[in-house]
């Protein structure tokens, strides 16, 4: 199902408990308005083109108490004043936002920047839901809610992610948990970050993967608490910097950490939404790369933070690399295996040992670290998992 | 009648007091749709101000809103609060903002535009309400693409919705026909398939009296003409959108006969 027809079905479905009226400006066909008009035509209003009228239309209603749901391409720049007027008047409208993102492909302009541009504005929340589930929970919920509300929604189906999740507006949901990574994502983008996570564990990186669907009000809390656990944060989103930037001022704010942003940021142009995203960096390869990338940093900057001699005991014992070198203690090791090649380190980690590990646990007695180190098979994995060791 | 023209006066009094304690505000427009204000919410809407929430009370939506002090001045004579109150417009902290503002019990809406009002027919209409929207607007504004977006939506929906228009014929860098032409705002509306009732703007009984006919009849826009700075001789005519001074509010309320 596609997510645009989930919300129809949603709609119908509360219409018996909610005084639900349902504006359209001229693409109730396209946004399965028409879903609605059909069964209820007396609380189906058809707008025309007047777009920014249509907004102030459903301000009208809902100040007289109706439950409004404005359906319509998302385009928030258009009626961006009469937003803001909604904004300060804490009007109780509902937007629906579909084709946004790079789902309208083919067509060539794509609507990137409405996550960005509404978050400025107080009082609203926005809602990415992640599949077609998601969005009919999303649509369902916003009944309830008082104040703007900005649901985003793309135009196809969206692999199923989210099929038995609790959906609670501004409760971010965590799909999957790990040590070395957190990735917060919305929309669409939830699903190429589980597969990037899971492609990860091959490489023995685990990540959080959480479903941040509501990006205003952040669930700070969540984010937060999984943020620090794992030191590292990515975030992705098929739009501009909206999630990327409220995760950025949060962590930026509250715990300072490596941290990047898988967005949007060049216009786009005609082509399959598959072509467009892979052309844009927005599939799990592109989280992938991110992900390590924010490890790596998260890895060196804890040599900052230590320094090799500071607190460790040097051994006597010292492991001595194949084709040159010597570690004394383990900030030195953690340090070599940010430098070290991939050849050389797999002359000491591969399928029949691991040196390391083996060296961790005769040397220093460390048995637990030890045990980690003996299951990872990477370089970064094992230098996430000294650095979250040296901590 | 001459009970209507002598509240006028007192809020024209009110207006200069205000906009000069103010030190800033729009003092012609304000001063022009005084005699609209007065005939709306003492000779037309249905209102209680003991009760601004009163669900059946008619609605008038303020688009114009650098009129405010025209607006608030004649809520505090209706009754909606204090007229003491209406020194401390503009005031830090006080519920009197520049435009106007629900924080002040009267108002609808802030940033109130027709397309709000039209909403707000449409809600009246869905539930079978016998109540009236009024929206009041600059005639400048008729300058601005999403009002007409409002306008030709009305006038293919039948809605107990009067617009009034203040044609005041000036706007902030001068004269509306110098700066941007409106005429003829009446065959324009025409166009967009609304009656269209042309009258006095300071005539309170025609006012009165445009307006009634206006409710008999399909979606009407009212166009009231005006004078800018109506009632005292210096602002008369002028593009004042300036607060007096100390000196110039001695003369205007010289003028408008203050005791």
């Amino acid at each position: 199902m596609q997510p645009r027809d989930a919300i129809a079905d949603g709609l119908l479905e509360i219409t018996k408990h909610h005084d639900i009226v349902v504006l359209s400006p001229d693409n109730a066909e396209s946004t399965r308005a028409k879903t609605f008009a059909k069964k209820h035509p007396e609380r189906f209003i058809q707008c025309g083109k007047t777009e920014q009228n249509m907004i102030g239309i459903a301000m009208g209603l809902a100040k007289e108490g109706k439950n409004v749901y404005a359906i319509s391409h998302a385009n928030p720049g258009r009626t961006f004043e009469q937003l803001k007027i909604a904004s300060i008047n804490n009007s109780n409208i509902k937007i629906i936002g579909t084709h946004a993102g790079l789902s309208s492909g083919k067509e060539g302009i794509h609507t990137l920047e409405d996550i960005s541009l509404v978050r400025t504005l107080q009082n609203i929340t926005i809602i990415a839901p992640a599949d077609a589930h998601e969005a009919r929970k999303a649509a369902i919920a916003a009944a309830i809610i008082h104040g703007p509300t900005y649901i985003r929604i793309g135009r196809e189906k969206q692999p199923e992610v989210t099929k038995n999740s609790q959906f609670t507006i501004g409760k971010a949901e965590i799909m999957t948990t790990g040590k070395d990574c957190t990735i917060i994502a919305c929309g669409n983008m939830v699903h190429e970050a589980l597969q990037a996570a899971e492609r990860l564990t091959k490489q023995d990186i685990e990540c959080t993967v959480i479903n941040n669907h509501t990006i205003k009000p952040l669930d700070k809390h969540t984010l937060l608490s999984s943020a620090k656990l794992t030191g590292c944060v990515v975030t992705a989103e098929e739009a501009t910097n909206g999630l990327g930037n409220a995760v950025a001022e949060l962590i930026g704010q509250q715990s300072p950490m490596p941290m990047r942003i898988i967005a949007l940021n060049k216009h786009g142009q005609s082509g399959t939404p598959e072509e467009l995203r892979a052309h844009y960096g927005l599939t799990a390869d592109h989280i992938m790369t991110a992900v390590k990338e924010a490890i790596l940093q998260k890895c060196e900057n804890i040599c900052t933070i230590i320094p090799e001699q500071h607190g460790m005991i040097e051994t006597s014992f010292p492991f001595r690399i194949s084709g040159g070198g010597i570690i004394k203690n383990i900030p030195g090791l953690h340090r070599a295996l940010l430098t070290m090649d991939d050849t050389t380190f797999l002359q000491h980690c591969n399928k029949n040992k691991n040196d390391f590990s083996t060296w961790i646990r005769e040397v220093f007695k460390k048995e637990t670290l030890a045990e980690e180190l003996e299951k990872k098979k990477t370089r970064l994995a094992m230098a996430s998992t000294l650095t979250r060791w040296l901590k | 009648m001459k009970d209507l023209s002598l509240i006028a006066n007192h809020i024209r009094q009110d207006i200069i007091r205000m906009l000069t304690r103010a030190e800033s505000g729009d003092t012609a427009s304000s001063l022009a749709v005084v005699d609209i204000l007065v005939a709306l919410y003492f000779g037309i809407l249905k209102h209680d101000p003991r009760k601004p929430d009163w669900k059946e009370r008619d609605r008038l939506f303020v688009s114009n809103g650098q009129v405010a002090p025209a607006l608030y001045a004649t809520l505090a004579h209706a009754g909606y609060f204090a007229k003491k109150d209406l020194l401390t417009l503009r005031q830090f902290e006080s519920r009197l903002q520049g435009q106007p503002s629900t924080l002040v019990p009267g108002v609808e809406f802030n940033q109130a535009n027709l397309s709000i009002a039209i909403g707000s027919a449409l809600a009246a209409k869905m539930d079978g309400k016998t109540h009236h929207t009024y929206c009041l607007l600059a005639d400048y504004e008729h300058q601005q693409g999403n009002l007409w977006e409002a306008i030709l939506f009305t006038g293919s929906h039948r809605l107990k919705l009067t617009t009034i228009i203040d044609r005041s014929g000036i706007q902030a860098d001068g004269h509306t026909e110098d700066i941007l032409p409106l005429e003829s705002l009446r065959k324009k509306y025409e166009a967009f398939n609304w009656n269209v009732i042309e009258t006095d703007g300071h005539n309170i009984p025609h006012i009165i009296e445009a307006i009634e006919e206006a409710k008999n009849n399909k979606t009407t826009a009212i166009i009231c003409h005006t004078t800018p700075g109506k009632g005292v001789s210096f602002i008369e005519n002028k593009v004042w959108h300036k607060a007096p001074t100390k000196a110039q509010e001695k003369i205007a309320l010289a003028e408008l006969h203050a005791t």
